[in-house]
């Protein structure tokens, strides 16, 4: 069992391959110590991680090819290996589910993701939040994401002019 | 004759090929090269890569890679211009179909992928495994949402993701705020690959496709334009002048 202490102190222990998911915890685990204080990653974050992770290790420790645990073994090496697509239907129907939260949670989860090395998450929750924006006009995005105009009218009206071959309609 | 595949399809290629096709599998997003000029409280993202490897096996192709490297025995040794000048001269003066070049020479990307790669890994941890980069929580810029827009903050996460979209959302997201049109227009990476098709590809012409040009800073590396009856050959001239790097043209009727 590793321990994870999150940022907020709480502690969680999860099994090897649990924690293994993460990329850094595997390699620190491998010269240091069980306890891993990760101390910009507060605990709800970690629980919705961990989460992921748990659920991810349940299906990867049933490898669907040989090429899955050879490509984890060479990701402690320097070689570097890409994520591959999640194939299972069951496990993609999961993560479908797992994303729909809101953007400032997925935002968190993304930069703990990325603060942890999970590749598969990083790129689970960027393609989230693309295709939230997807097919948007702009107003559209402001509202989605919260986000101010900060644009004078004339700029607006500049850009406007500047995209206006893209959004008429011939 | 038309491809159908959306933009950040030729955008974002993972290498799933043997070696020596990896090294032509081109136009991978770069793991770390999104400016941190937007203001953030927190410059540690780099490692997030901004291409999509959650995408089916068969997606994993560039189809681009599909085609014949030298169709009409042009000389792939050529360089650009003379490719294209031969194919000026086939048509009699028209650029008529598609034109794919590989130069052996030309290594798309892995080169400094693996660089910019390690370099992250090595400057973000150090060698006993703890994290050296200290990173502040994301206290002030996490309200109720996403973002503070009042301070003109965007969150890492939604300029990571622009990597996603392809060129018409890119257009939008360009309108929405001075911080996203400046992420937008001068993150050189999102315009590497120029990818076009129905319905926007009818609309462009010869100046659009050179400022989008212009945004790659001198990057652009494929250039794939499906149904682009307003380009014509002075416009792609004007876009091989300032695209050194330009090493695959695909233009569909």
């Amino acid at each position: 069992m590793i321990k994870l202490v999150s940022g907020d102190g709480a502690e969680f222990e999860v099994e090897e391959e649990v924690a293994f998911q993460s990329k850094i915890i595997k390699d620190i685990v491998a010269d240091a110590d069980d306890v891993i204080p990760l101390p910009t990653v507060s605990s709800k974050v970690l629980i919705q991680v961990i989460e992921y992770c748990r659920k991810h290790a349940a299906v990867n420790s049933f490898p669907l090819s040989p090429s899955s645990s050879a490509a984890a073994a060479a990701s402690s090496s320097s070689s570097i290996s890409y994520s591959k697509p999640v194939s299972d239907p069951a496990l993609r129907a999961w993560d479908n589910e797992f994303v729909k939260l809101n953007n400032s949670s997925l935002f968190d989860i993304v930069i703990a993701a990325n603060y942890l090395d999970i590749e598969e998450l990083v790129d689970l929750v960027l393609e989230t939040v693309a295709d939230r924006i997807k097919g948007k006009q702009a107003q559209e995005i402001r509202r989605q994401f919260n986000i101010e105009n900060d644009f004078t009218p004339e700029e607006e009206e500049a850009l406007r002019r500047e995209n206006s071959w893209a959004f008429q309609n011939n | 004759m038309a491809l159908s595949f959306p933009f950040w399809f030729v955008f974002s290629t993972p290498f799933i090929h043997t070696d020596d096709e990896s090294s032509r599998a081109g136009c991978k997003r770069s793991p770390l090269n999104i400016p941190l000029e937007i203001g953030n409280g927190y410059g540690y993202m780099g490692g997030i890569r901004g291409d999509s490897d959650l995408v089916d096996v068969e997606w994993m192709f560039d189809p681009v890679d599909l085609l014949p490297d030298d169709p009409f025995g042009m000389g792939v040794d050529d360089s650009m211009e003379a490719a294209i000048a031969s194919i000026f001269e086939a048509s009699g003066g028209d650029l008529f179909g598609w034109t794919l070049l590989n130069l052996p020479e030309f290594q798309f990307y892995h080169g400094d992928l693996f660089e910019e790669q390690h370099s992250w890994v090595q400057d973000t941890f150090s060698g006993d495994g703890q994290p050296i980069v200290d990173v502040e929580p994301p206290s002030r810029c996490i309200h109720e949402e996403t973002y503070c827009g009042n301070e003109g903050l965007l969150h890492d996460a939604f300029l990571y993701s622009l990597g996603h979209l392809n060129l018409q959302d890119l257009l939008s997201v360009e309108g929405v705020c001075r911080s996203l049109r400046v992420a937008v227009q001068s993150d050189h990476l999102l315009w590497r690959c120029i990818h076009l098709d129905s319905p926007l590809s009818e609309k462009f012409t010869d100046d659009v496709l050179v400022r989008f040009a212009q945004r790659s800073q001198g990057n652009l590396q494929c250039l794939s334009l499906s149904g682009c009856s307003k380009i014509t050959n002075d416009g792609l001239k004007r876009v091989l002048d300032i695209s050194p790097k330009l090493r695959k043209i695909m233009h569909l009727f």
